[in-house]
């Protein structure tokens, strides 16, 4: 049975419960809460609060997302981990995306605190600016068909695993603090909480069927994708467009090599090797090479993509490579029967040896 | 796992093969190069071959 408590939201909208909520918890024993903020000009990005006040500008209901926070995650303990403890307030797609990297040893676990909000989607950059001209910077029924199309697929509107949950959604008048492990009970204990057993019927069964319309619109989106976009004439026809920019991977939180292949010595080729490709056919598109990069980048983080759809908001050329990457991941995923940020504890697929395993692709012995 | 990626996106994933071959297995070695030279004789050249995107 789930552990935590629940928080009366006493007549406060939603923001203001969950402002206060950071407040308590900078007022108890974290040293720094990283959460959603409103910014110079009024966009909304991920920001390190470490005192009270902070908290004014904090936006944790913006249904807006221009960074996975798992990528900030990495970025900040890349050298070391915080010194005092560290709540980072996240979306369930940035918590398994930084459950992934700590598997990867890429996101510290030391004084670093994964706190899962429940999310229902966000909107493009457009369409929230667009919500911002008309004042409304926070939403927690965000408008479905506006979605960004990763999230109008995504099954986890509640994160499956975070020390601690935040929930909303299937409650009346109440938020939900739920801790999923030691460290997560011992912060709601110093902020003063009483932790109970917890009755989540009626949450659960609201979930659910938000997952099942979710599931219907996934299985329309893969079954979109294996109608227009396979095959060799389908596949380089979407990758056409793709100029090399190298956002998807700039942008992805899962691109975790230190050091990027395309970005290595193999592809500083002199003038002749892209003639001599050019002279094998009636002409060479350039940038060269844009299929063997997304299918590398395929390849590398398929078992691990929690389809954030960063890639998409970052691509200049609108290559479908959402559709692509989700259609890949979940068979990629299914393969291994792998769900990635479900469990810390479930070993990546690609590091772990099994003596047996896949024996249906493997060559029979000659 | 690469035969899947290339399943989903529609090339052909038996272009593709998987064995496991010891240093001490020669003719094994050159079993698997003949039957790969003779299926991709049989499948013909690789269309991404006169492809213009790469």
């Amino acid at each position: 049975m789930a552990r935590g408590c629940f928080l009366e939201l006493d007549g406060k909208g939603l923001p203001e419960a969950l402002r206060e909520l950071w407040r308590r918890m900078l007022e108890g024993p974290f040293g720094a809460i990283l959460v959603p903020l409103e910014v110079e000009g009024g966009l909304v990005a991920p920001a390190l609060v470490t005192s009270p006040e902070g908290v004014e500008r904090s936006r944790a209901m913006a249904p807006y997302m221009g960074v996975n926070g798992a990528r900030v995650l990495q970025m900040m303990t890349r050298v070391s981990p915080p010194s005092k403890l560290t709540a980072a307030v996240l979306r369930p797609c940035e918590v398994r995306a930084a459950v992934e990297l700590r598997k990867l040893r890429q996101v510290a676990e030391e004084n670093l605190l994964l706190v899962a909000l429940d999310c229902l989607g966000t909107y493009p950059l457009e369409e929230y600016r667009r919500r911002l001209e008309k004042g409304v910077a926070e939403e927690s029924e965000p408008e479905e068909a506006r979605l960004r199309e990763a999230c109008r697929v995504c099954l986890w509107p509640v994160a499956p695993w975070a020390d601690l949950r935040v929930g909303f959604l299937g409650l009346k008048g109440r938020l939900v603090l739920e801790a999923l492990t030691e460290r997560g009970e011992d912060a709601l204990r110093q902020m003063g909480l009483e932790i109970e057993e917890l009755d989540l019927a009626g949450r659960e069964a609201q979930l659910e069927e938000i997952i099942e319309r979710r599931k219907a619109a996934e299985g329309e989106l893969l079954e979109l994708q294996q109608r227009k976009l396979k095959g060799l004439e389908a596949i380089l026809g979407a990758l056409s467009a793709c100029i090399k920019c190298l956002n998807c991977m700039t942008v992805c939180p899962l691109c975790y090599c230190k050091e990027c292949f395309f970005n290595s010595p193999t592809f500083e080729m002199e003038a002749d090797r892209f003639l001599r490709l050019a002279s094998n056919r009636p002409a060479l598109r350039m940038p060269s090479e844009v299929l063997l990069f997304h299918l590398t980048r395929m390849a590398h983080m398929a078992t691990s993509c929690v389809a954030c759809g960063m890639c998409q908001e970052g691509c200049p050329q609108d290559v479908p490579v959402f559709r692509l990457f989700k259609a890949v991941a979940k068979r990629v995923q299914g393969i291994f029967d792998y769900e990635p940020g479900r469990d810390p504890e479930e070993p990546l697929p690609l590091a772990t040896f099994r003596e047996e395993e896949l024996k249906e692709v493997e060559e029979p012995k000659i | 796992m690469v035969k899947g990626i290339l399943d989903v996106l529609g090339l052909d994933p038996d272009r593709v093969y998987l064995t496991w071959i010891s240093a001490s297995e020669g003719p094994q070695f050159a079993e698997w190069a003949k039957r790969i030279h003779e299926a991709s004789e049989r499948k013909g050249k690789n269309p991404l071959a006169r492809a213009l995107t790469t």
